[in-house]
């Protein structure tokens, strides 16, 4: 069913302006009652429409835009009108992230919209025996590093691969449970796995970088910037890839 | 205590904040309506447990940073509590320590009043 047969036809359900009420909330309200059916939205002589099925939205349209686009596009609205049709559903199925985190793109999009991104933080990605090799290259570059003090390849089971000196399984126990903790975290906030970390201590910094398979440990002195310390590593990655 | 977070959230960037004690109990937050109680209790508790492993706020780190593809998480210990904000992920970091260490000083100064205001989130 199109977004303009919701709009035309009349069914059972609520009417109300989002002025007062925003859309965020009405859609927060409808995920944790695990509603079933249709918000259709109208802006402007604009039209859309966010389909639930038992509290998951499942599709969304906007004019020509459909899935997570026109999710993004209609709570962009400053304001406008809502409808809320309990029993219209769609065999359409454009969108599989939870409200939640849509909630949060959302945000984040509107966010940068008013604030330019930056330069992407260096995480190293890759996957299996390449990503390793790659990254063993990479950890010799990284103690080349002044302020750098010790760097490690830490499995997905918190196990240092290659080095099992009792102080790199101590880096390697700080580095996944730093990583881990920002992956817990995030679960909770409604974001997904952490991409780095940096713990920032007085007798030493410790930066983690995540892979597919494994993660990057790298530990420098307390006496250095962390900001410095980034962007050694920064070029060290830069290097590896153009090494490798 | 809930007007320094308000502040904080006023920086560029800064989607909410929150103050936990080291048990994991919420003492104040300021996140928009669509983070839950539930989660913000979740998120406290999580913290309250990892900084007790690395030592955060214990000579272990001064100040933890999280970067995940939407936005950032960072944790500051001040004085006998937790402070974790939510960020998107172009937030200016300088501007952003700036105004970090200002709300520390703040709540550094108001221990006793954030230990008489605790009061527990409705589960």
């Amino acid at each position: 069913m199109t977004q303009e047969a919701v709009c035309r036809e009349r069914y059972d359900g609520f009417e109300g302006e989002v002025v007062g009420l925003p859309l965020a909330d009405l859609i927060q309200l409808k995920g944790n009652n695990r509603f079933t059916g249709c918000i259709s939205v109208e802006f402007g002589g604009r039209q859309g429409a966010i389909f639930f099925r038992d509290g998951d939205i499942i599709h969304a349209e906007k004019g020509k835009a459909s899935g997570e686009e026109a999710f993004h596009l209609i709570m962009r609205w400053p304001g406008g009108r809502f409808a809320v049709h309990p029993k219209v559903t769609t065999t359409c199925h454009s969108i599989d992230k939870s409200w939640r985190h849509l909630l949060l793109e959302s945000h984040r999009l509107m966010d940068e919209r008013r604030d330019p991104e930056p330069a992407s933080p260096p995480a190293t990605t890759g996957g299996g025996k390449g990503e390793q090799q790659g990254m063993s290259g990479l950890t010799d570059r990284l103690r080349t590093i002044p302020e750098v003090t010790a760097t490690l390849l830490i499995d997905r089971n918190g196990v240092p691969v290659g080095d099992r000196r009792p102080e790199t399984e101590v880096l390697a126990a700080r580095g996944f449970y730093l990583a881990n903790l920002g992956s817990r975290l995030g679960r909770c906030l409604g974001l997904e796995e952490a991409t780095s970390a940096i713990l920032e201590g007085s007798r030493e910094h410790l930066f983690i970088y995540t892979g597919k398979r494994h993660y990057l440990a790298v530990a420098a002195t307390g006496e250095s910037t962390p900001g410095v310390v980034e962007e050694g590593i920064r070029r060290a990655v830069a290097g590896a890839r153009r090494g490798s | 205590m809930e007007r320094v977070l308000e502040q904080l959230n006023g920086t560029p960037g800064v989607i909410g904040s929150l103050l936990c004690d080291l048990t994991g109990t919420v003492r104040a937050h300021a996140f928009p309506p669509l983070f839950d109680e539930k989660m913000l209790q979740e998120t406290a508790a999580e913290l309250a447990d990892g900084a007790f492993a690395l030592g955060i706020g214990n000579g272990g780190g001064d100040v933890a940073e999280f970067r995940f593809s939407e936005g950032r998480i960072l944790v500051k210990p001040v004085a006998d509590a937790l402070l974790l904000l939510l960020c998107s992920r172009g937030v200016n970091s300088h501007l952003l320590a700036l105004s970090l260490n200002v709300a520390s000083a703040k709540l550094h100064r108001q221990p006793r009043e954030m230990q008489e205001e605790t009061v527990p989130l409705r589960s």
